[in-house]
């Protein structure tokens, strides 16, 4: 029996003109499980992620996030997401941006402010909490883009490239912050490009290439014997 | 608090912490003081040696000055709003609230009030201000000058809805001349419309059916000037503002739904 999908593209294109960034792609995500999305540069992930957002919409082909259309807010309901640049607005502080994560995440009142408290320690910004986004380091803003993610323990985490600007300490926090929403039941779509992280964290991999799937699966079906997941991408990506 | 709350205070936050804002509160400022020097004044010409009284004057003074006030609020209205959305899709705001289960134009809609919470605060005091002086200092009746305060309010919206559906595809720049563009067109087919004859076909249909900018607050205003050929059909132009006002919601609405976020 099929387990409920977190999140499905089927048969998708995205065209921007005359080029392809996506064609006739499909994978899915069952609820529980994670998926690592892996691929060149200017293979396709990003614009997966931002059809399955709504901020983009398909040339032909269904995107479902969990069941709806993303177009539909309904569907971004308990879904954290984690773009490659975390980007805010300079004279933000930290505690407002996530509180306000926070708030359209569903949380009200004191609930909130102990929630983005009780985040900001847990991603290690506690003593930053009333800097100016401005102020941050590029792996400190990295780590108020995962608390803007995690606020509200999604059931949907989509991660962009997370462990992009973090120093080693941080990525294995990174590592743990996923595997504990993990623990906690989410699906997890990670695109990244390192691909140990993938490894430990996915169960299974879609690997994308110029736009189309090179391969998807569980990660020993796609990885061949003596081989590691990182010859295995090159293998299907240099094919 | 429901999420258009929660942008809504968002976005007046991100305003505030404008430079542009401080700047146009010194403006606004500098301007009050004039205008207190201004409506404080005592009209008086001198003939032939013989000083004459021009108190008369005080209505057509009172409504010159309701009006230039107004336009300039209106304006604000515009600029202010000319890249408040913008910004946030440059900023990466917009897509992280996006994720979230919020609608398009909730999103939109939140934006657009932020900055019109600035707007029409500085315009009840900058109107508020001038009204009072030309109602205590020249006996002017109180009703016409809340009246054309209340016919600011849809070019307001008008404006600032326009401007930040067009910053969706052009350069600050190019909505800064679209405002100044269109509060001029408008002023001046209100004006051309009160010189006596039919004016010219383009500003005649804008006078009928573009915003009305001027031309309502002229209509709220007439009752300072009984007596005058001043038009009075306040209800009807005022409508047409509300339309134009919808109007410009709506525009905002569907530009946002249909633009591609990145």
């Amino acid at each position: 029996m099929r387990g409920v999908v977190a999140l499905e593209l089927r048969d998708v294109v995205k065209r921007y003109g005359a080029r392809a960034a996506l064609a006739g792609v499909s994978f899915e995500l069952a609820e529980g499980s994670a998926l690592g999305l892996l691929g060149p540069n200017g293979a396709g992930k990003t614009t997966a992620l931002r059809l399955l957002l709504g901020f983009a919409a398909p040339t032909s082909g269904e995107v479902r996030l969990r069941g709806l259309d993303p177009r539909d807010p309904r569907a971004r309901v308990g879904v954290g997401f984690l773009p490659e640049r975390v980007s805010l607005p300079d004279r933000a502080t930290v505690t407002g941006a996530v509180a306000l994560s926070a708030g359209l995440a569903g949380l009200q009142g004191a609930d909130r402010g102990a929630a983005v408290a009780e985040m900001l320690d847990y991603v290690g910004l506690g003593d930053r909490a009333r800097d100016r986004i401005g102020e941050l380091s590029k792996g400190l803003r990295q780590r108020v883009g995962f608390a803007i993610a995690l606020i509200g323990r999604p059931a949907l985490l989509l991660l962009d490239e997370p462990t992009s600007g973090l120093d080693p300490l941080g990525m294995r926090d990174a590592r743990t912050w996923i595997q504990r929403a993990r623990d906690d039941g989410a699906a997890v779509l990670l695109c990244s490009h390192v691909l140990s992280e993938i490894e430990r964290t996915c169960d299974r991999v879609a690997i994308l290439h110029g736009g189309k799937l090179a391969a998807s699966g569980p990660i020993g079906e796609v990885v061949r014997d003596g081989e590691s997941l990182e010859d295995a991408f090159v293998r299907l990506v240099s094919a | 608090m429901s999420a258009f709350l929660l942008l809504w205070r968002e976005a007046l936050l991100d305003a505030l912490r404008r430079k542009l804002v401080a700047a146009i509160a010194v403006a606004s400022l500098l301007s009050l003081m004039v205008l207190d020097d201004c409506a404080g004044c005592a009209p008086a010409v001198n003939v032939n040696g013989q000083t004459q009284d021009l108190t008369s004057a005080a209505p057509v003074l009172g409504i010159a000055l309701m009006i230039v006030v107004g336009l300039w609020v209106v304006t604000l209205a515009g600029l202010l709003a000319s890249d408040h959305l913008a910004q946030s899709l440059e900023d990466g705001h917009a897509t992280a609230a996006l994720a979230r289960p919020v609608r398009r134009h909730e999103f939109a809609f939140a934006r657009l009030a932020g900055t019109l919470t600035i707007s029409l605060t500085a315009g009840a005091l900058l109107l508020g201000m001038t009204a009072f002086w030309l109602v205590t200092g020249k006996e002017l009746a109180a009703g016409p000058a809340l009246l054309a305060g209340l016919a600011c309010i849809p070019g307001c919206i008008a404006i600032a809805a326009f401007a930040m559906t067009a910053s969706l595809a052009l350069p600050r720049i190019a909505i800064w001349l679209l405002v100044f563009g269109i509060v001029f067109i408008t002023t001046v087919a209100a004006l051309l419309s009160l010189s006596g004859p039919q004016p010219p076909g383009f500003f005649s249909a804008i006078d009928h059916f573009g915003p009305p900018i001027a031309s309502a607050m002229i209509r709220a205003l007439a009752p300072w000037l009984p007596g005058t050929p001043l038009p009075t059909d306040f209800a009807a132009v005022l409508a047409r503002g509300v339309v134009w006002a919808a109007l410009g919601l709506g525009s905002l609405a569907a530009a946002f739904r249909r633009i591609e976020l990145r």
